[in-house]
C-alpha cells in the first residue's frame, strides 16, 4: 500500500491528476501483471491496462474506501475489463484459467538457484495448478502472486472473507496432496 | 512448505512489468481525459447498473402497465357504452322498440285514414245521389 494513498486518493477525487499520477505509479505495475496473465499478450495487457486507470481516474468521484486499499478496488476494476474483453472476443475461456503466459513476450526469468534450495519443480506446479478449480486458481494467484489478504481478494471477487479463506485452505490441501508435500 | 513453494513460483511473474514507452504515453492520456462530475458519474452508475436483467423486469414492467392501460380503457368504455345504451344488448332492444313504434304509427294513420275517407265517400255520395 502506498504511503499516505489516502490523500493522494482525497486529492485525486478532486480532480487532483498529480496526485492520481502518484497512484498510476505505484499500481501500474502490479495491475498490468495481473492483466498479462490472463490475456497472454502483450499488446492486449497494454490496452486493457490502460483502460483499467481511465476508468478509475474517470469513476473516482464515487470510490469509497470501506476500510480496504486502494488496490482492491483496482484488481475489481481490472477483473472486470478482462472479463468484458473475453465477451467481446467470445472465446470460450475462463478467465480464471491463468498460467497462460506467453512467457518468451513478456521475458519471464528463471530464478534457477531458488528453484533449487526450495526443490521446486516448475512443471509440476503448473500441472498441479490446473488441477484446481478456476475459482481456487484465482484465490492462489490473487494471494500469493499479488499478496493480497483474503479481505483484499474477498472485495475483489464478491465474496466473504470467510468463503476466501475456505476456498484457499482446499486449494492449498489439494495441492499438498498432488504435489506429495 | 507449499506456501513458500508457491510464492517461489509465482515470483518468476514479478518480471511481467509494462513497456516504459507504454507507462509514459498511458499516464499522460489518462491525466488529460476528463474526470467525470459526481452527477455525471452517477448516470454512468444508472446506466452500468442497468444489465440484462434489470432492462428484461423494466421491459416486463411496461408490458403490464400497457396491458393494465388497455384492460382498464377497455372496461371504461363498456361502461360508457352500457350507460349510453351502446351496448349490444340495449341497441337491440331499442331496434325491436323502432319497429313497435313504426307499426303503432302505420296502424295509427291507416285508422285515420280509413275513417278519412269513408268520410270522403260519404260526402261524394250525398253530392251526387245518382252515383
Amino acid at each position: 500500500m502506498l504511503e499516505e494513498e489516502h490523500l493522494y486518493i482525497e486529492r485525486a477525487r478532486a480532480g487532483d491528476a498529480a496526485s492520481f499520477g502518484r497512484l498510476y505509479d505505484h499500481y501500474m505495475a502490479p495491475i498490468y501483471r495481473f492483466i498479462a496473465i490472463k490475456v497472454g499478450t502483450r499488446q492486449e495487457a497494454e490496452d486493457l491496462a490502460h483502460e483499467v486507470f481511465v476508468s478509475a481516474w474517470q469513476k473516482l468521484p464515487q470510490y469509497e474506501a470501506q476500510g480496504f486499499p486502494f488496490g482492491s478496488w483496482l484488481y475489481k476494476i481490472a477483473r472486470n475489463r478482462v472479463i468484458d474483453h473475453y465477451r467481446t472476443k467470445k472465446v470460450q475461456v475462463s478467465i480464471d484459467d491463468a498460467i497462460a503466459v506467453d512467457e518468451s513476450q513478456f521475458g519471464i526469468q528463471h530464478d534457477a538457484d531458488e528453484q533449487i534450495d526450495t526443490g521446486l519443480d516448475m512443471a509440476a506446479v503448473t500441472e498441479a495448478l490446473e488441477q484446481l478449480t478456476s475459482e481456487q486458481r484465482e484465490v492462489i494467484r490473487l494471494r500469493f502472486m499479488d499478496d493480497l489478504s483474503p479481505a483484499e481478494i474477498a472485495k475483489v471477487l464478491d465474496k466473504r472473507e470467510g468463503t476466501v479463506r475456505i476456498i484457499q485452505h482446499r486449494a492449498i490441501q489439494k495441492l499438498k496432496s498432488i504435489l506429495g508435500d | 512448505m507449499i506456501e513458500q513453494k508457491l510464492t517461489t513460483y509465482f515470483k518468476r511473474f514479478n518480471s511481467i512489468t509494462p513497456r516504459v514507452e507504454f507507462i509514459s504515453q498511458s499516464r499522460a492520456r489518462v491525466s488529460f481525459s476528463e474526470q467525470l462530475s459526481p452527477v455525471r458519474s452517477w448516470q454512468v452508475k444508472l446506466v452500468e447498473s442497468l444489465t440484462t436483467g434489470s432492462a428484461v423486469a423494466l421491459a416486463s414492467m411496461l408490458l403490464l402497465v400497457v396491458i393494465g392501460g388497455a384492460s382498464y380503457v377497455s372496461k371504461n368504455t363498456a361502461q360508457v357504452a352500457s350507460k349510453s345504451g351502446l351496448s349490444d344488448m340495449a341497441l337491440m332492444d331499442e331496434a325491436a322498440q323502432i319497429t313497435f313504434n313504426v307499426q303503432l304509427k302505420d296502424a295509427e294513420y291507416f285508422d285515420e285514414s280509413a275513417s278519412q275517407v269513408v268520410l270522403a265517400l260519404d260526402r261524394i255520395l250525398a253530392d251526387n245521389p245518382s252515383q
